[in-house]
């Protein structure tokens, strides 16, 4: 029965019939709610997850790299090879792990990054490959499903954050709508980060506006009390949610001058780096979910040439914020994650290219990740594969580190899907965790 | 026919009322109105029902279904004063004879099969033009909006000849369909044809079977290949126009194991001579799943949620709600030769689909007692803030897009679907944003009174399409006359800020 063309009810009473046994937290007691409101089961408030209380993992950092780069001009170097391109590999601050040259800044930081040097892609085509690392699914029979922010969001949140839960820059994400789990955990896009969150200053000034949301609040309670359906209770949300976002001081996490020098100085000039810098920002006021993404490297043609160019700048962006983080102690409490669909060829196609290949190499940092380590081995010319891991086995991995129930579930268009759906089956790299 | 307590006073106001007009009598409700509500009364189960929805809401409410936007100032107060005992009928009537109907309805069509149907991927060889892409979506946008409006049978003149489109985009408005089973997705177009036959027009994911026999429905693998060996003779080639052909092999098709010949899910086969489209079409139009799976489409469409949800889901393990509410609509879509208009007509007519979306009782679940509440889509949204601060609506997305997009997490679409209601970003955008901010002049300009009473009556006329009650004037005027000088754009402001402005009720 393995398939991916569709997902088979869990059970087959209609979404909003079972409802009711699923618990809805403080606003479920309000209100009767409809079927998109199928909240996970066993619900609990954010913040309160079964995670022991300390050093797991609060904040996960997703640096997504569309079109998949590739791992021997980057985390897994084969200088000298036939195949190798032209990339050197430099020494790291762990002693007799090499990475490629056009990664200086990472290699000072290596002493807290895990490469997985035999990631094992089972699918080799973009958007599945995508969609497998985002959602957990390599196709998406309807929309509603969540991003693993979402998940990580949902459970791991604060109960006095502010702003968004899940923030994406760069990144237009995925299917990830994350309609279960209500508007608050869904990914919220900065598409500007010198405005990330339009309109949140009232025109009319605060004063004025607090008076006049006085009267709406006295309209609204009014209208709405003799309406107990439908979606007047998430709206009601949106509007608080809405407010808390215009008075938080913790918006000026996206200001990235406020910065102490020292760290600002961790990072690289262009947008890139400056959307680390803001991550590891929002990292420090406890978002729980930041993606990333920058993009340009489905390199068929000029994989050689192309990516001295254009690795230095994830570089400065991606060994910046382990920097960052572990000077300040956050990296404890924090993972990054980076990579992209899937590897490329270790060998180099006649436009000096390479194409896509279902080995390669993420790097993962932070959060109860054992770092300065390499697990996994492509060999000497980037062809075999020991000691696989899988896109399934990171999904366990960062769940394991924050604490998450991998098996915990929710509802969506009647279907019950599992936090790990069974395209992301594996387990935790029990070899990289601290 | 029981009637709760709320229903005996409806009955008894209505009854007072008709004796005010001796002279006009209401007419009868159409055999499908009625038919909707008996079986509706059955899923309400005896309990309270909400009375009718107030001239203003109903007015709002099925605007904003059928043309995507809300009543003018004037369009309000003019329904209002009307005496006419049919008026809600005729409006109903007038609104389904619209351009604006038609056009809306085409694109929730349109945006249901595709998503966004300007951005449909037809990936062939050679290479379709850009400029050719654009016409054939914008010629199958046209074409199904005439169809539309002439009120075209749906299975004869609409999924008939999508079904059978062939020849060249010029040659054949209805081809996009067809083009856009050439995805580039890993399965291939006739897979994908399969596929959108099966949710599309017979409503059921037929596609589960490709890998395993349908858990819930009597669907085997072989059904699905079956289906998909319709389409293994089609063929398109692209360049400066398209061109679609029934000449291929079926070599596609081997890939997946076997030589399938075509047959349709309930055993039709064609014969040695039949076109092989031709035949489908005629399964397919001919089908009970045709009439339950488009009639359900409408319905979701008009109340938010389908009576199978998701609305291309059903199987044995989804039964419809409300007992033989789907069949009535489906025997009735039948009886009117598949007219759309018709179907509109039934339900915007029913007293289930009038009623108020006050309930005072808490309704556990969906059961028709009270008008049903939903999320504004993005047209519905952009046109509410429009009318009321006095522009004009759109019925055109491009332009507003930029604009709308963002207040969405993933890929929007203007009218089929709103992904994420009720986000802290939608909330931002009408609270803060400086054009509307900068438009609530336009809309106080129309405002009218010599009392503060009656320009808070007015206002709410204009922005919530209703009169206020006592206590909410009582509420407006204290706060207009406390606040001089800013005091009405505040309450302009408070008004479109509402939850009642913001869904559609």
């Amino acid at each position: 029965m393995a398939c991916n063309k569709c997902i088979v009810p869990a059970y087959g009473r209609r979404d909003f019939l079972s409802f009711s046994m699923l618990g809805m937290g403080a606003l479920a007691a309000a209100r009767p709610l409809t079927a998109q409101d199928t909240r996970p089961e066993q619900p609990k408030t954010p913040g309160q997850t079964t995670a022991p209380k300390g050093k797991k993992c609060s904040t996960v950092i997703r640096i997504w790299l569309p079109g998949a780069p590739s791992q021997i001009e980057t985390f897994d170097p084969k200088p000298g090879r036939p195949n190798g391109g032209k990339a050197k590999a430099i020494d790291t601050a762990v002693k007799g792990l090499q990475i490629s040259e056009y990664m200086p800044v990472t290699a000072k930081h290596m002493k807290n990054i895990a490469l997985l040097r035999s990631m094992s892609f089972k699918e080799l085509a973009h958007e599945r490959a995508a969609l497998l690392a985002q959602i957990g699914m390599a196709q998406s029979p309807f929309s509603g499903v969540a991003d693993m922010g979402t998940i990580v969001a949902y459970e791991r949140g604060p109960k006095d954050l502010q702003l968004p839960y899940s923030i994406s820059m760069g990144a237009t994400l995925h299917p990830g709508q994350s309609l279960p789990f209500g508007g608050e955990y869904a990914p919220y896009r900065v598409l500007n980060t010198s405005d990330p969150i339009p309109d949140s200053r009232s025109p009319v000034g605060k004063d004025r506006d607090a008076e006049r949301t006085t009267l709406l609040s006295e309209q609204n309670k009014d209208w709405d009390s003799k309406r107990l359906q439908g979606p007047i209770g998430q709206i009601e949300k949106a509007y608080v949610k809405a407010q808390e976002v215009m008075t938080t001081p913790q918006v000026s996490a996206f200001n990235t001058s406020q910065e102490d020098a020292s760290i600002r100085g961790m990072f690289g000039s262009d947008g890139f780096s400056q959307n680390c810098l803001v991550a590891y920002r929002l990292a420090k006021v406890g978002v729980p979910f930041i993606a990333l993404q920058t993009g340009g490297w489905d390199m068929h043609d000029n994989c050689v040439g192309g990516m001295e160019k254009q690795v230095p700048s994830v570089d400065a962006g991606f060994g910046g914020l382990v920097g960052a983080l572990a000077a300040s102690g956050l990296l404890e409490t924090t993972l990054v994650m980076i990579g992209g669909e899937f590897g490329r060829t270790p060998t180099v196609n006649g436009g000096q290219g390479r194409d896509h290949h279902e080995y390669g190499c993420w790097a993962l940092a932070g959060g109860g990740i054992r770092g300065g380590m390499a697990f996994g081995d492509s060999g000497v010319n980037g062809t075999s594969n020991k000691d696989q891991t899988t896109v399934g086995d990171v999904w366990h991995t960062i769940f394991s580190l924050c604490g998450i129930d991998a098996k915990k579930s929710y509802m969506v268009e009647g279907r019950r899907i599992p936090y790990a759906y069974k395209d992301v089956k594996g387990a935790p790299i029990r070899a990289i965790m601290g | 026919m029981k009637y709760g307590p709320i229903g005996a006073a409806v009955l008894t106001l209505l009854l007072l009322g008709s004796s005010a007009y001796p002279q006009q009598q209401k007419k009868p409700k159409s055999t499908l109105s009625s038919g909707i509500d008996s079986a509706a009364a059955g899923v309400a189960g005896g309990g309270k029902v909400s009375p009718l929805a107030d001239d203003g809401e109903f007015l709002r409410r099925v605007m904003l279904d059928l043309v995507g936007y809300p009543p003018s100032l004037e369009q309000v107060k003019s329904f209002i004063a009307d005496t006419n005992v049919d008026k809600r009928a005729e409006k109903i009537d007038q609104l389904l004879d619209s351009e604006d109907w038609a056009d809306r309805t085409a694109r929730l069509f349109c945006e249901g099969w595709f998503g966004d149907y300007h951005k449909v991927p037809i990936m062939l060889s050679p290479k379709l033009d850009g400029g050719a892409e654009q016409r054939i979506a914008n010629d199958f946008v046209a074409w199904m909006k005439l169809k539309l409006s002439k009120d075209a049978p749906y299975n004869r003149e609409i999924v008939d000849q999508i079904i059978r489109a062939r020849g060249t985009g010029t040659g054949d408005p209805a081809l996009l369909w067809k083009l856009a089973c050439f995805s580039g997705g890993d399965d291939g177009p006739a897979i994908e044809f399969a596929n959108r036959v099966s949710r599309h027009f017979l409503g059921i994911r037929l596609r589960c079977a490709q890998c395993h026999d349908h858990p819930f429905a009597p669907w085997k693998e072989g059904h699905f290949y079956k289906l998909a060996a319709f389409f293994g003779r089609t063929q398109a080639k692209g360049g400066a126009d398209v061109e679609v052909t029934e000449t291929g092999t079926m070599e596609a098709l081997k890939a997946y194991g076997g030589t399938f010949q075509p047959q349709f899910i309930y055993g039709q086969k064609p014969g040695k001579t039949d076109p092989w489209m031709d035949m489908l079409a005629m399964c397919v139009t001919t089908s009970d799943n045709l009439a339950s799976a488009t009639a359900n489409r409408v319905w979701s469409w008009l109340f938010g949620r389908g009576l199978v949800h998701p609305v291309d889901d059903f199987n044995d393990m989804n039964k419809p709600l409300g007992g033989g509410l789907l069949g009535v609509l489906a025997k009735e879509f039948r009886t009117s030769k598949f007219s759309i208009k018709s179907l509109y007509r039934g339900i915007c007519n029913s007293d289930t689909y009038q009623r108020s979306s006050m309930n005072d009782a808490t309704m556990a679940r969906p059961n028709f007692s009270a008008g049903w509440i939903k999320h504004l889509d993005a047209e519905q949204l952009m046109n509410s803030i429009a009318v009321a601060t006095g522009q004009q609506p759109r019925r055109d997305p491009s332009g507003a897009m930029g604009l709308v997009a963002p207040l969405f997490p993933a890929d929007v679409v203007w009218c089929e679907v709103t992904p994420l209601p009720g986000n802290m970003r939608q909330a931002l955008f009408v609270r803060n944003n400086n054009m509307i901010h900068g438009q609530i002049s336009g809309g106080l300009g129309k405002i009218q009174g010599a009392t503060t009473a009656e320009k808070v009556a007015e206002m709410f006329l204009a922005v919530v399409s209703r009169k206020p009650t006592e206590a909410e004037v009582a509420r407006f005027v204290k706060y207009i006359d406390g606040h001089k000088g800013q005091g009405l754009e505040d309450a302009y402001w408070a008004l479109m800020n509402t939850t009642e402005f913001l869904s559609r009720h």
